[in-house]
């Protein structure tokens, strides 16, 4: 039996190659939306984002430093804590905010979480009160997700934008898919008029479609996944921009979505698409 | 033996018009029968309805022996294998050459890449185009394209080729050309043939028939 599906891949060397990359391409784009959507509205987004920067005395024993950061994780506010060694900072593979000069010793970096009103002059208060503890500056930078999050509209805005923007995706995938199998009209009829059944002949279509929404999720699942890799390097610069990226349990659910809506997507474009052969073979 | 029984056939448009009534005919097989009718006269409807791809609103129609308004679908793929149809619209293939849309139906019928080649080839020296074999389809002139398109019917061996007018718009020359091609195929491989056209072709087909108002009318 003839290897349709080669067929069609044949005829896609002519002609076609352009639409069904752009197909492609908008697909990975739908996704990368859709993540984007789901990592900012997890509940990881950072809360309000207040950072604390705590200064050590210079001099303090490993042990000391253990023991503090070991107190300070345990803190109901403390979202995270990050030890970070003077070198680092001198060396500027860490950029301090401009009210903090340059440090003797090593530091602590603290993330608190949704802190209420006065909580954090009340958590610097008790740092301070820590030994061990030079002094401690607030840091307000907030993560972009959790500026979305407190944007007014900006759910909505973005959830709107991502489901016309899906539905246009299908729309453009059921016309690329559409104009491919009209392309091959002629050998279609032909096998109708054969005997070769509806089904045996739209499936190298499906097959296709399912190949393109497999390689998109495939894709930005592996590309979320060296995200994640290069942020537990780069901690500060992730959690600055989508904090939930941090999550290796977040990463996976989110990579596994892209994968299953890549499928979803392809399925639908691609038997949309195959309802023309209803014409061409009725 | 018969190889069509066409018996009370009633067919109907969507508005209800009666393309045909009661409509009778037999084919022998061996037979080359023409079926001559004006446009509009319900040839291409009747052939459709040979090879199953409409379904008759009344009366019966057998084909070797099968009838073709109560098989199953899987049953008339299989009848559809052995039948050649060459449609009433030209398939224009985006194969690269002759050769490879002959082997493309074929393979996609089950045979192996060889016999394919073995056979397309075999097909366009009996129809006397083995020298557009490398040709690509589109660049192909129009006696030439009629041609093709009956030896893509005929390639696989039916049992019966119904012929849509395949003369349609050709010069006399070319209708010419193209029935002595036909004359070939059903004197060497015995095939039955059902060829319709809108004109009388002296010398050629075993008998012939003119449809006209749904109804057969007297044997030429």
């Amino acid at each position: 039996m003839i290897n349709l599906l080669g067929e069609v891949l044949r005829l896609l060397r002519r002609r076609g190659k352009g639409s069904l990359l752009l197909c492609w391409g908008l697909l990975f784009l739908f996704l990368g939306l859709l993540d984007f959507f789901v990592l900012t509205w997890s509940g990881l987004g950072g809360g309000e984002g207040v950072e604390l920067v705590v200064l050590l005395e210079p001099g303090l024993l490993p042990s000391q430093v253990d023991r503090l950061y070991l107190e300070i994780r345990e803190w109901e506010e403390v979202a995270r804590v990050e030890f970070i060694f003077a070198e680092e900072v001198k060396s500027e593979r860490v950029k301090l905010p401009a009210q903090v000069k340059e440090p003797q010793g090593d530091l602590f970096w603290l993330w608190l979480r949704e802190p209420g009103p006065g909580a954090v002059e009340a958590i610097q208060e008790r740092l301070a009160g820590l030994t061990g503890i030079a002094s401690v500056f607030a840091h307000g930078q907030r993560p972009l997700t959790a500026i979305l999050q407190t944007t007014p509209g900006a759910r909505w805005g973005l959830l709107a934008l991502l489901v016309g923007f899906g539905l246009f995706v299908l729309v453009y995938f059921r016309a690329t898919f559409r104009s491919l199998i009209q392309g091959w009209g002629g050998e279609l009829r032909l096998l109708h008029l054969s005997g070769v059944a509806r089904r045996t002949m739209g499936r190298p279509f499906l097959l296709l479609a399912l190949f393109l929404g497999l390689s998109a999720g495939l894709v930005l699942a592996l590309g979320l996944y060296f995200i994640y890799c290069w942020g537990l390097e780069h901690t500060e610069a992730l959690y600055r921009s989508i904090p939930a990226l941090l999550e290796p349990g977040t990463v996976l659910v989110a990579g596994l979505l892209a994968l299953g809506a890549g499928l979803l997507l392809a399925l639908l474009g691609g038997a949309w698409s195959l309802l023309v052969l209803r014409r061409i073979a009725p | 033996m018969i190889m069509i029984e066409v018996s009370e056939l009633s067919f109907y448009t969507d508005e209800g018009r009666a393309i045909f009534e009661g409509l009778r005919l037999r084919v022998e097989m061996g037979e080359w029968l023409i079926l001559l009718g004006p446009r509009g006269s319900g040839k291409t409807t009747l052939l459709k309805l040979l090879w199953g791809e409409l379904k008759p609103h009344r009366g019966q129609i057998l084909v070797d022996e099968r009838n073709v308004t109560r098989l199953s679908p899987a049953k008339l793929l299989q009848l559809r294998r052995n039948l050649g149809i060459v449609p009433e619209e030209p398939l224009i293939l985006s194969q690269e050459t002759v050769l490879a849309g002959l082997t493309f139906k074929l393979r996609a019928l089950g045979l192996a890449a060889g016999e394919a080649d073995r056979k397309a080839a075999e097909t366009l020296e009996l129809l006397g185009l083995a020298h557009l074999a490398s040709r690509a389809p589109r660049e192909l002139g129009p006696v030439e394209q009629a041609l093709v398109q009956i030896a893509l019917a005929v390639c696989h061996d039916p049992i019966l080729l119904l012929a849509d007018e395949p003369c349609r718009g050709l010069e006399k020359d070319g209708v010419l050309t193209v029935l002595k091609a036909l004359d070939r195929l059903h004197q060497r491989k015995r095939l039955t043939i059902l060829l319709t056209a809108e004109e009388g072709i002296p010398g050629f087909g075993t008998r012939t028939v003119l449809l006209k108002d749904g109804r057969l009318e007297g044997t030429r």
